[in-house]
């Protein structure tokens, strides 16, 4: 008996103490984990998404995107097409950056050519690279001039933080990333490179005061950790939080799974230059081969969505209608096409899959090879780590098939176009006159419904030419600590503190 | 003395100039940083002129001279990433990773030596095996498994310490026993087998015979002989727990020297990757020096073998 209601004690205050774990208590910091540090805190100085998430509460560009993803007027209250190759945009007044020093034209232009400068190595010099020159007009008055028509003008401004002329100048790049300035609502506080940064509320911000005044961002790489961060109360927020822990969170008392359609596709490249793959009928096949919907439901337990496009999913996500076209999963329809090809008995290719880029990769195609299997198709499936493979996709040293996720900050539709099916690009590895012919067409296409047509116009042939094994759209899970904070995820992959309420 | 010392600085020269060319080339051998350091979409031009830029068109050979011209100058050159110095970059870490070494090994040390030598003593009766259950199942715990379930006991269940990051002391307690049970499982063996040798030769069963207390027989006469092997354990397991903590750090984000590298060598960093290579062995040499130089102050027969002529 005593034994007993000493273990009922015991095992109360163990109840207890877990149930202490998960904050209940107002917080007076927000603290968010990634799986990654931040590269740097000189925003021109890495293209990563970790680096991006920090950076975009402390820096602004000319123009944002909201939380339905619309370009909307950051640091330029305006902006207009003067003729093909002009645009202007009117500065927001009275801006200031966190030293004091006010932000107008000059900045705009040293910060666009810092970018531009190869000898300052910005790895985003590419996002901005139709740029010809920027002219200052009057201090609250800015002209970009492009190489030639460049509808995605705006979108690139989306890209580009803006830095303080005289500042970053006198303090040089070093000190620049040790003590960033900027104009956005945070300013960068303490940090500890590897653990966590803190950003704090900006007195002088411009615009409305955010909710939550105090943030630390940290890293934590292990996924278990992250998660069991999360459920001690050490966290508010954790990013990829993969398939497998999604019950353990929402079954938690006081956490929330905060899931968006990701702006990533995954697909597996088909290569037309020779062999098999040459012939329309076989990528088709290969299409109708898969069982995508199967792989989405029991490699992701759901958190995908089919795609049969080349960016029809982004038109959606932007705001357009575009019904995703798909292919039917017939094994049997998949043998009729590869005998009409030519290849009734299938034949032999290699696919080359990262390991550990992408949410359950070398597993899907290890999927995807057993099921080509099934319709005489055998797959060699080559894994690679991710550093290597980035040097065979980047130098078009890849197999007849090979894995691909893609997704890039600007959400343009033409960023997913052309450089993955563009003629002549690095990383293209598809050769059709008429897909190229549309691409092209739509990225100097000016006005907007117009590209917007030429974009469904370019899916439907897409889908039918199939260069690639379609396979989905991911979706972005993020673990929340409901009775703490208020947050909605974003397709952009970004972490707006100003867009989250304290509870 | 100094001789002595002098020569194995000079020998140990050698030592980090073989690590640098290895790792050098190694390195290299590995891939062209410029595809992870550029984004996906650049264009072929882009991709020329950054490498250019950088100097990686230089042929190899070439670069090396610069490497190795700048090091003896004691510049480790810019990360490629970070855009920042190689030095700073790494010194900025050594502390966290230093703290955790430290204590994980001193725990491990006042746990596993009176559990090796009560073993030894006991040799043979349940103690001995129960420690020995506890050193097997110490080595065979995979780390990372050990690190979470602690995480799921002490952050999650009971809400008693922090599940990882690096700020007060209580930050530490979970990283650093973790860490050090790997390393307390080998002392405790080694400490056993060592103090088993010792207690079977012929002069501690004459101190028993003078009827010297077994306490001072023990601590005194045998521990002080079975100390000598024990020493280079411990000096080499400093080494192995300042370049292997890497699972432990990631587990508990803490924000060493180890994850650091680990990041760099996925992100293709050759000057961090090659600066931490360098830091690291150099504390290795350092500490296999401070050993050797242990030993002749517990063993007066390696002074007198001519260490020092």
């Amino acid at each position: 008996m005593k034994i007993r209601s000493l273990l009922t004690v015991a095992v109360a205050s163990v109840a207890a103490f877990g149930m202490a774990g998960v904050a209940l208590a107002k917080v007076d910091r927000v603290v968010v984990a990634q799986g990654v540090y931040p590269v740097s805190f000189d925003p021109h100085r890495d293209v990563g998404i970790p680096s991006r998430v920090v950076n975009a509460n402390v820096f602004e560009s000319l123009v944002v995107r909201d939380v339905k993803l619309q370009l909307t007027p950051g640091l330029a209250e305006s902006h207009k097409r003067i003729d093909d190759t002009t645009w202007e945009f009117k500065l927001r007044k009275n801006v200031k950056f966190h030293n004091g020093e006010p932000f107008d034209a000059q900045d705009v232009k040293f910060s666009l050519e810092r970018v531009l400068d190869p000898a300052e190595k910005s790895p985003q010099r590419g996002w901005i690279n139709t740029v010809e020159k920027v002219v200052v007009v009057n201090p609250l008055t800015v002209r970009i001039v492009t190489k030639g028509p460049d509808p995605v003008l705006p979108a690139r401004m989306s890209l580009i933080f803006m830095v303080p002329d005289k500042y970053t100048r006198e303090a040089g790049n070093e000190k620049f990333a040790a003590s960033p300035v900027g104009t956005g609502p945070y300013k960068v506080g303490k940090w500890v490179r590897g653990d966590y940064v803190d950003l704090d509320a900006y007195d002088g911000y411009w615009g409305p005061k955010p909710s939550v005044k105090s943030a630390r961002f940290r890293a934590i790489p292990d996924t278990a950790a992250r998660v069991s961060a999360l459920r001690a109360g050490d966290v508010h927020l954790i990013t990829n939080l993969p398939p497998d822990f999604l019950d353990t969170i929402r079954k938690a008392p006081n956490l929330a799974v905060e899931t968006v359609p990701s702006s990533r596709v995954l697909f597996i490249a088909l290569v037309n230059k020779q062999g098999p793959m040459k012939d329309e009928r076989v990528r088709q096949a290969i299409n109708h081969a898969v069982d995508v919907k199967g792989i989405i439901d029991g490699l992701l337990l759901g958190n995908g969505k089919r795609s049969g496009s080349v960016n029809g999913h982004l038109l959606r996500l932007l705001g357009e209608s575009f019904e995703e076209p798909l292919y039917e999963y017939n094994p049997a329809k998949a043998k009729q096409l590869l005998a009409a090809a030519g290849y009734p008995n299938g034949f032999e290719v290699s696919l080359d899959s990262p390991s550990g880029r992408y949410t359950m990769d070398k597993d899907i195609s290890q999927v995807v090879a057993s099921q080509l299997a099934a319709v005489g198709i055998k797959v060699n499936v080559k894994i690679h780590e991710w550093g290597t493979y980035t040097g065979k996709f980047t130098t078009h040293n890849v197999e007849p098939m090979y894995m691909l996720g893609w997704s890039l900050p600007s959400l343009d539709p033409d960023h997913w176009a052309t450089p993955l099916l563009g003629a002549g690009e690095p990383i293209a590895n598809f050769e059709s006159e008429k897909v190229n012919g549309i691409i092209t067409a739509a990225r100097r296409e000016l006005d907007p419904a117009k590209r917007t047509a030429l974009y469904r116009d370019l899916n439907r042939e897409v889908h039918k030419e199939a260069p690639w094994l379609f396979l989905f759209q991911y979706v972005d899970t993020y673990g929340v600590n409901s009775s703490a904070i208020g947050w909605m995820a974003r397709s952009d992959e970004t972490i707006n503190l100003r867009e989250m309420t304290l509870k | 003395m100094l001789v002595y010392l002098l020569r194995r600085l000079y020998q140990a020269t050698f030592v980090l100039l073989g690590v640098m060319t290895i790792v050098f080339f190694l390195l290299h051998l590995s891939g062209d940083p410029t595809q992870l350091l550029l984004p996906l979409d650049a264009t072929a031009a882009e991709r020329a002129a950054f490498r250019t830029q950088m100097g990686f068109d230089d042929p190899l050979a070439l670069q090396f001279v610069r490497y190795f011209l700048q090091v003896v100058q004691g510049d480790l050159g810019y990360s490629y990433r970070h855009g920042e110095p190689v030095l700073g970059l790494i010194l900025e870490r050594v502390p966290a990773t230093f703290q955790l070494t430290l204590a994980s090994l001193t725990l491990a040390i006042l746990v596993a030596i009176p559990l090796g030598v009560v073993a030894a003593v006991r040799h043979g009766t349940a103690t001995d095996s129960a420690a020995m259950t506890f050193a097997l199942l110490g080595q065979a715990t995979p780390v990372y498994w050990l690190g979470l379930l602690l995480i799921l006991l002490f952050s999650v269940k009971l809400g008693w310490l922090p599940s990882g990051g690096r700020a007060g002391p209580e930050t530490l307690i979970l990283p650093a026993f973790t860490l050090a049970v790997f390393s307390m499982a080998r002392i405790a063996r080694i400490t056993r087998s060592g103090m088993l040798d010792v207690l079977g030769q012929d002069y501690i069963r004459t101190a028993r015979a003078k009827g010297i207390v077994e306490r001072i027989v023990v601590f005194k006469y045998a521990l002080r002989n079975a100390a000598i092997p024990l020493i280079t354990v411990i000096g080499l397991e400093f080494g192995v727990l300042l370049g292997g903590a890497v699972i432990t750090e990631t587990v508990f984000s803490w924000p060493g020297v180890g994850r650091f590298a680990i990041d760099s060598i996925f992100a293709r960093d050759y000057p961090v990757v090659q600066g931490i290579v360098l830091v690291l062995s150099s504390v290795f040499v350092i500490i296999n020096l401070a050993v050797d130089i242990l030993y002749t102050y517990l063993d007066p027969r390696i002074r007198e073998a001519g260490a020092f002529k």
